[in-house]
């Protein structure tokens, strides 16, 4: 029982980082109809600015977390100003567009790797303490329990703006009617800066909580970026609620691979080994059943 | 007095807006329908889209009346026949037959703008109105008809009848607004004179004419007599009747309805357009019609053009009273003919030769003409009593062609100089 | 109040509109009639700002709107409800109509006022005010179109198509709350294929043929004009001679 709850509790925290970069795609998606593919990168650098912050200028924990995160969401924003926006006005295709994110993908990757360091798994210490706290038989550090928090508190403040802030709904709006959202006089240009920004803000957020943990290295922005995708595309692209829910539900499902795939084969496969090819099938499997995705809403335009 | 204020009292800027659409899309109507137009858009190379603001009117050709007669009958008609609700040929003595259509929106739209116009001249709900036209401005009449009737006057149409009925109808009725020609309305002081009513005894209030020249003296005559204001109306039968334009109270020109024509001075000569202010040929281009559009079309009114607002309250463009006409037209008491057209009754009778001359007099404040006729001398030795057939004969053929009247005197031809010429065969004395 | 002149626009390398000349005075009902492709709606969205690839004179109350945003044109009180209703579907009625105001950034208790002002006027939007919109049936929706255009306090409503794939009685509310309108002094700039309806309410029309205006007149005058009998107003010769 006691692993059981070990494996569910390590779930949830993958799937709260996961959740956090899904959420990261969805604004994107809901506001402008693109995949953004540099959403893993967002993590990566909000990763390496919070160690460059801490571990080399000695920063405290605060002021670290606030430039990370600034720096990101402006990185994100002037992806979209300089490079989106551009494409746009020369009447760019949506995929051409979507292209675009996966160059400033490997672009980002580059500077990371130029501007800080090549070796991986660097890290800076944890929010608070390395102690090990036991919940019912399970064992986890203190630095789960802040990343659990974090991602319910910023995805209660996401729904909290998307639900009862006029922006949040004008955001909506754009997402729900490009064209009815310009006619209401909302300014559909400002609210694609702002998803951008606002998705900016959560990748580094993931970034800065998940490295004490894991640690940070220039290239698992793909590791990252594949993760959070699946798990908006699971929830249905462009459905808050969904990208969080699947967010867990993959890291929960890695968990339950990692801690049981190998006696329910028998060790005759090394099953753990292969944790991401099994989500990725249980993936497609569940698209190929249901394309639209788990949480696809019951609402459909009628004439 | 204003039918609908906002409407006649809009800024230039409004009239030119309007001005530029009603053109626009005339064009955009008449090019596809009217070859005239297309020949002459596909030689000059230009397109509809060529027309973006109202100068631009000047790249359309100038309609006359030859024009019209080129293409009688239906030729300049930019809707097919079927929807013409009214065909109105217009005949002038001498002249070839020129026909105007209208449909129906046509109509409901110049009794409007004849109501307006009507109304920028005094006429109320509660006048009675005498609409006293004949012969062949008929249309006209029929046109201010429906315009009083649109405005709710009481309306009495006598058409064709003499000046004694109009006087009876005058008196019996009440009638408090006259609208008539010049020719019936001086017609009208002379019965007044000869049978010495008093105009006290009728409830006139104005008298409104339109159709032709008035000459200011003939004004000052008709408004003694009947002790009232005159006031003018304007249009032209191949237009829309008396429906261009009226004067407005305070009397200072008469107001063209700019929503409706565009109005242009052109050198007469030249072809080319005048400045606001210059005096030349009034050429008035239609741009609300639908049967019969006219662009362009010239009027062969002598007059000038104002643009600025009128203390009525009005930014429609004014012209000046309209004195003299193009070409060689004689007014006499407000029926105009030209000179060539008594060459051809004379050149009918035998006797005759091409010498004549026609002394033109003004006397109280009425017109007086006498034509000499010059003859072969054998007519001279011949018995008095064919000479006097011969001057009565003229008389009447004069009267009964160009409806005015005129004394004859046989001469010597030698007396009077040839070829004809209009300083020398005509003498106004006026 | 709006003058447009020898305005034309350009669907890539097609032009859409040729020379279109025309103009709104204040608190007067125009419609634009004429067939499908005709450029009308075309027109509504260059007013809208929606479509900037034009040319000509654009004014509204004296300000150029050449150079002008979409959003700014909604900001100086022209309001756009366009064709196919486009509200917003996975919103509530409420969120709908609340986004109307989005241009008069008003506090939120000014907005409920206003909502409720429009429940007043179209009480079945109160009914469904938590319904998300693309629930509601075809006229529903154009009803909260117009709602949700009324938030924004219009100075110029540009309606385009109201009627379109409605069901008879719904075209016939939805011309109910447009007579409302003109009585409330409204100037209204209406784009409809059904010319009959149209021309009933509208003190002008122009009729636009191939991105071209051919015809202008007061609604009197037009119903009368034989072509338009024929070609809008679905009526053929037979029964013109009848």
């Amino acid at each position: 029982m006691s692993s059981f709850i070990q494996y569910t509790l390590s779930g949830l925290v993958t799937g709260s980082i996961y959740a956090l970069i899904a959420l990261g795609f969805t604004i994107i998606y809901k506001s402008t109809n693109i995949i953004n593919f540099a959403q893993g990168n967002f993590v990566v650098l909000g990763g390496m600015l919070a160690i460059y912050f801490r571990e080399q200028l000695h920063f405290d924990l605060p002021l670290t977390i606030l430039l990370s995160v600034t720096i990101v969401s402006l990185i994100s924003f002037l992806l979209e100003f300089i490079a989106i926006r551009q494409c746009k006005k020369r009447k760019a295709k949506l995929l051409t567009l979507i292209i675009v994110t996966i160059g400033a993908a490997i672009l980002l990757r580059g500077l990371a790797m130029a501007l800080f360091w090549k070796d991986p798994g660097k890290r800076f210490p944890a929010f608070t303490s390395d102690a090990i706290i036991t919940i019912g038989g399970a064992n986890i550090v203190t630095q789960d329990v802040w990343i659990f928090v974090v991602t319910l508190v910023t995805l209660f403040l996401v729904v909290l703006f998307f639900e009862f802030t006029i922006t949040g709904k004008s955001m909506k709006a754009c997402a729900s009617n490009k064209k009815a959202a310009m006619l209401m006089g909302i300014n559909v240009e400002k609210m694609t800066s702002i998803a951008f920004i606002l998705s900016g803000m959560l990748g580094a957020i993931a970034g800065i909580v998940i490295t004490p943990k894991l640690g940070m290295s220039y290239d698992s922005g793909i590791f990252w970026g594949i993760k959070g995708f699946c798990a908006a595309v699971l929830g249905s692209l462009g459905n808050l609620i969904g990208a969080v829910g699947c967010g867990m539900m993959l890291g929960l499902m890695e968990a339950y691979v990692i801690g049981y795939g190998d006696i329910a084969t028998f060790h005759l496969f090394q099953v753990s080994n292969y944790k991401e090819l099994i989500v990725i099938i249980f993936m497609l499997l569940i698209l190929v059943i249901k394309p639209e995705g788990l949480f696809a809403g019951k609402t459909t335009s009628r004439v | 007095m204003f039918l609908n204020e906002k409407l006649e009292t809009m800024d230039r800027k409004e009239i030119e807006q309007i001005q530029i659409e009603r053109l626009q899309a005339t064009l955009n109507r008449i090019i596809k329908v009217i070859p005239f137009y297309k020949d002459y858009f596909q030689k000059k190379n230009i397109s509809t889209e060529d027309f973006t603001n109202i100068e631009d009117i000047q790249k359309l050709p100038l309609i006359t009346r030859e024009d019209l007669v080129r293409h009688h009958p239906y030729g300049m008609f930019s809707v097919p026949l079927r929807e013409i609700v009214r065909i109105y040929p217009t005949s002038v003595p001498f002249r070839l037959p020129v026909v105007v259509g209208y449909t129906q929106s046509d109509i409901i739209k110049l009794s409007k703008l004849t109501a307006r116009v009507l109304c920028s001249v005094g006429v109320k709900k509660d006048d009675v109105v005498l609409i006293n036209f004949n012969g062949n401005i008929i249309n006209g009449a029929f046109v201010v008809m429906y315009g009083a009737e649109l405005l709710g006057s009481s309306v009495i149409p006598c058409f064709d009848s003499n000046p004694e009925e109009i006087i009876d109808i005058l008196r019996s009725y009440r009638v408090t607004k006259l609208i008539t020609t010049p020719f019936n309305a001086l017609a009208l002081s002379d019965v007044i004179e000869q049978r010495k009513i008093s105009p006290q005894d009728l409830s006139l209030e104005s008298i409104i004419v339109g159709g032709e020249i008035l000459p200011h003296y003939h004004q000052k005559r008709i408004e003694e007599t009947f002790m009232i204001k005159v006031s003018e109306i304007y249009g032209m039968e191949e237009i829309i009747g008396p429906g261009v334009g009226g004067e407005c109270e305070k009397k200072c020109g008469i107001h063209i309805n700019d929503d409706h024509f565009i109005a242009e001075i052109i050198d007469p000569k030249t072809g080319k357009s005048l400045l606001e202010g210059k005096t030349g040929e009034l050429v008035l281009t239609t741009i609300n019609r639908e049967g019969f559009p006219l662009l362009r079309y010239r009027t062969g009114n002598i007059t000038s053009l104002i643009i600025e607002k009128c203390s009525c309250g009005r930014n429609f463009s004014r012209i000046q009273k309209i004195l003299n006409h193009t070409d060689e037209r004689l007014i006499i008491n407000g029926i105009s003919f030209l000179p060539k057209h008594i060459e051809k009754i004379l050149s009918s009778y035998e006797h005759t030769t091409k010498n004549y001359r026609i002394i033109i007099e003004r006397a109280n404040n009425r017109d007086r003409m006498e034509i000499e006729v010059g003859v072969t001398s054998e007519l001279f030795v011949d018995q008095i009593r064919k000479m006097e057939d011969t001057k009565l004969n003229i008389k009447q053929d004069i009267t009964d062609n160009l409806r005015v009247n005129a004394s004859i005197r046989l001469v010597e031809p030698k007396t009077i100089p040839y070829p004809w010429k209009k300083e020398t065969n005509i003498i106004d004395k006026r | 109040m709006l003058y447009i002149k020898n305005l034309n626009a350009f669907y890539d390398d097609i032009q859409a509109l040729r020379n279109v000349s025309l103009h709104v005075k204040e608190g007067e009902i125009v419609a634009l009639i004429g067939n499908n492709g005709a450029g009308k709606s075309t027109i509504l969205n260059c007013i809208s700002r929606i479509i900037t690839s034009v040319n000509g004179s654009m004014f509204f109350r004296d300000q150029d709107m050449s150079d002008l945003k979409y959003n700014k044109a909604v900001d100086l009180g022209i309001v756009h409800v366009p064709e196919g209703r486009c509200i917003f579907p996975d919103l509530s009625v409420w969120d709908n109509l609340l986004l109307g105001s989005y241009s008069k950034r008003e506090k939120l208790s000014t907005c409920k006022k206003n909502i409720n002002k429009i429940f007043e006027m179209l009480p079945l939007l109160r009914k469904k005010k938590d319904q998300a919109g693309g629930t509601l049936s075809g006229g529903e929706q154009q009803i909260l179109a117009i709602g949700r255009g009324l938030m924004a306090q219009p100075e110029i409503m540009l309606l385009d198509e109201p009627s379109m794939g409605l069901a008879p009685i719904f075209i016939n509310d939805v011309f109910g709350i447009l007579k409302q309108l003109k009585e409330q002094g409204k100037t209204i700039l209406i784009v409809e294929q059904n010319a009959q309806k149209a021309l009933e309410i509208a003190d002008r029309a122009y009729v636009i043929e191939t991105g071209s205006i051919i015809l202008e007149g007061d609604t009197d005058e037009l119903k009368t004009n034989q072509e338009i009998k024929r070609a809008y107003l679905g009526k053929g010769y037979s029964e013109i001679w009848d």
